[in-house]
């Protein structure tokens, strides 16, 4: 209670709310332009949480985060391009209704499932996030490096189609990550005599290489952009008989959106296509699904905002971020001096408190932010990729200068985009990279504080009931991944 | 006018060497390309490991401990998806294989030889006036031929600038 009337004391500043509406700004327009992704606007504009203050750096970045995944739905909505992944599922009911005219009114639904959702998801943050952390507290060296090897697992299973090669890029990270001073002993590792190298790579270099730079390797100038026109007439208003029918898909679906936000490595695609799926089954209407139903629409905005919240519960409370732009979050509270873990909500209560009430507000502002300026986001669609590609790698070059005021940190971030894009050709996915380079010395110094503790046995990790509990998850989420990829493979012979 | 004629046969130029790539593809085995990539990449780290960590522990784990078990792993992983595609390959099984076309890579190319020379010239023109060069090259690479894109690029390179050395305090070259 004490921490709870300290972060809203912490919250209720005039900084925090406008730099919340900045990053929802930010969110939209880059979730809704396609081409653009959330991750890249968190990256983008990680470098100007540097000069602000903890609880303005994660309401900035969290608007961003939560208005993402309600902007990818406009251009899925409207021109059949989903702006984000997980709003391919929005895509299958939301544009047959824009054909018939009824924009308006999918934009509406997608919109306030979206808040709804996200305000779920805050609310199970802000009730959870303090009792896993109690939990946490309770765990030691070998049971934390299990959680690290989890998050890492999992993320490497379904991040791509093969888990080997999952594992391979999740292994990439964490070596990337050793280069540089060893914090245990002092010794240098793999810096060739470059006195850069000293402090290893920085993760924000690597990321502006690894998910901005490449993405622009990437873009083909042939690739055609849709054009949105007007948004079709029409009040959009939602009768109460429909409000009724996605009332039971919404709630499911921010059930699901939460448990599924839990689980590292998941996230809000997986969400969306499973409520997607759930509504439709449960549905009265299941031919509409695919044809413009208002159920499926709902149910799938409502999972992927609900996602948003329960993501920051392991990142929060164990240091796991539950998927790549949580990840990237991560490096904002590094900066300020917060680092993740069960300790972070007896050291700093108050500001833990304000993140989590401020997600709340962040969801509340979005659904302000949406309905008003939803014609001014549609337009924004129409903006060429010719203007935006100079300006992103512009933003990309200075960004990563401003880390180190250092012009090799540049030429790292290109290395970084050149690395990305040859493992993409070849099929390696680049979002375990990341978890790796993040996790990179949690992992190691708890892995070698166990062996230390325990003279080199490996026992250590099946010491306790929750590392067996631990070891059980990852076995039996292992075999599920491995069963899964089993069945893919054998349908694609068929 | 004399501009607009350079531009119309460089333009000529570009769209007759873009005809003679199109449609021209290379298949390449993914999955052995990118064994084989990390398997070198293993092997040539567990080889410098000894000149790069020094070890001046005296038990079991030490600085080299865990980089040596990760490059074991990808070691040993990479070797398990070579033989998987080699076996494929001896018994005439179809194997991971991805097609790319060259005018694709020709253009990744290209912009990457743009972000290179925006490097090069960040030390002697300066921050501002390398983003300006960059961001004309990039438009110019679109094949733009609307002037405002240009001037939006060039405005967007001035203010970006701005921004991180008066807002954010950050020393751009």
């Amino acid at each position: 209670m004490e921490y709870l009337s300290g972060g809203l004391a912490l919250l209720f500043h005039w900084s925090n709310f406008i730099w919340m509406n900045i990053g929802l700004l930010i969110g939209i327009i880059f979730g809704a332009i396609p081409g653009l992704t959330v991750i890249l606007a968190i990256v983008l504009f990680l470098p100007f949480t540097y000069t602000l203050g903890p609880i303005q750096s994660f309401m900035f970045l969290l608007g961003i985060y939560c208005a993402g995944g309600y902007g990818g739905s406009i251009s899925a909505i409207l021109i059949h391009t989903p702006g984000t992944p997980h709003a391919t599922a929005t895509m299958l009911d939301g544009y047959p209704l824009c054909k018939r005219g009824l924009a308006r009114k999918a934009m509406n639904i997608a919109l306030q499932a979206s808040t709804f959702g996200g305000v779920i998801s805050a609310f199970s943050l802000l009730f959870f996030a303090p009792q896993v952390a109690k939990l946490a507290q309770t765990m030691g060296t070998p049971e934390y490096f299990l959680v690290c090897l989890f998050g890492l697992t999992i993320i490497a299973g379904v991040s791509g189609k093969s888990l080997v090669k999952g594992i391979i890029a999740g292994c990439f990270g964490l070596f990337v990550s050793t280069v540089g001073i060893d914090p245990m002993t002092g010794c240098t590792r793999y810096i060739f005599d470059n006195i850069n190298l000293y402090s290893g790579f920085d993760l924000v270099i690597c990321l502006i290489g690894l998910f901005a730079l490449s993405e622009v390797l990437r873009k083909d100038k042939r690739s055609e952009q849709a054009k949105v026109g007007a948004i079709a007439t029409g009040s959009g208003k939602i009768t109460k008989k429909e409000y009724k029918r996605m009332a039971l898909p919404a709630i499911l679906a921010s059930v699901i959106g939460v448990i599924i936000g839990i689980i590292p490595g998941t996230g809000a695609s997986m969400a969306s296509f499973f409520s997607y799926n759930v509504a439709r089954n449960i549905s009265k209407h299941p031919e509409e699904f695919g044809n413009g139903s208002i159920e499926g629409i709902a149910a799938a905005e409502t999972a992927n905002n609900a996602v948003t919240g329960a993501t920051l519960i392991p990142l929060l409370t164990m240091g796991i971020p539950g998927d790549g732009c949580v990840a990237i979050m991560l490096g904002a509270l590094m900066i300020n001096g917060l680092t993740p873990g069960p300790n972070l909500f007896k050291d700093h209560g108050a500001v833990m408190y304000a993140i989590m009430v401020g997600l709340l507000f962040v969801n509340l502002f979005m659904f302000i932010q949406g309905k008003y300026l939803t014609s001014l986001f549609a337009r924004v669609i129409n903006v060429p990729l010719a203007v935006l590609t100079p300006i992103i790698v512009i933003f990309c070059f200075a960004g990563a200068f401003s880390v180190n005021s250092s012009t090799f940190d540049i030429g790292t971030t290109i290395v970084f985009s050149v690395i990305a894009y040859v493992l993409t050709c070849l099929d390696f996915p680049t979002i375990p990279i990341l978890l790796g380079l993040v996790l990179g010395d949690l992992t190691e110094e708890n892995f070698r504080r166990s062996l230390i503790l325990s003279d080199g046995n490996w026992d250590i990790f099946a010491s306790s009931p929750v590392c067996i509990v631990f070891l059980t998850l990852l076995v039996g989420s292992l075999g599920i991944i491995i069963y899964g990829k089993w069945r893919e493979a054998r349908k694609g012979e068929a | 006018m004399w501009m607009k004629t350079h531009l119309d046969r460089l333009d000529a130029w570009f769209n007759a060497v873009g005809k003679k790539l199109e449609g021209k593809t290379m298949v390449i085995h993914s999955d052995l390309v990118g064994a084989l990539a990390f398997i070198a990449f293993s092997l040539c780290m567990l080889g410098l490991m000894p000149s790069q960590i020094a070890v001046t522990e005296t038990g079991d784990i030490n600085a080299q401990t865990f980089p040596k078990l990760l490059l074991e792993i990808i070691l040993v992983l990479s070797l398990a998806i070579l033989c998987k595609e080699v076996v494929k390959l001896l018994l005439k099984k179809p194997c991971a294989t991805v097609e790319i076309a060259l005018l694709t890579e020709v253009h990744a190319a290209t912009i990457l030889c743009l972000f290179v020379l925006y490097l090069v010239l960040l030390k002697p023109l300066g921050f501002i006036f390398s983003s300006i060069v960059f961001s004309l090259l990039m438009t110019a690479y679109f094949r733009v031929r609307n002037l405002s894109y240009y001037l939006i690029g060039t405005a967007a390179a001035v203010l970006i600038g701005a921004l991180f050395q008066f807002v954010l305090h950050v020393r751009l070259p």
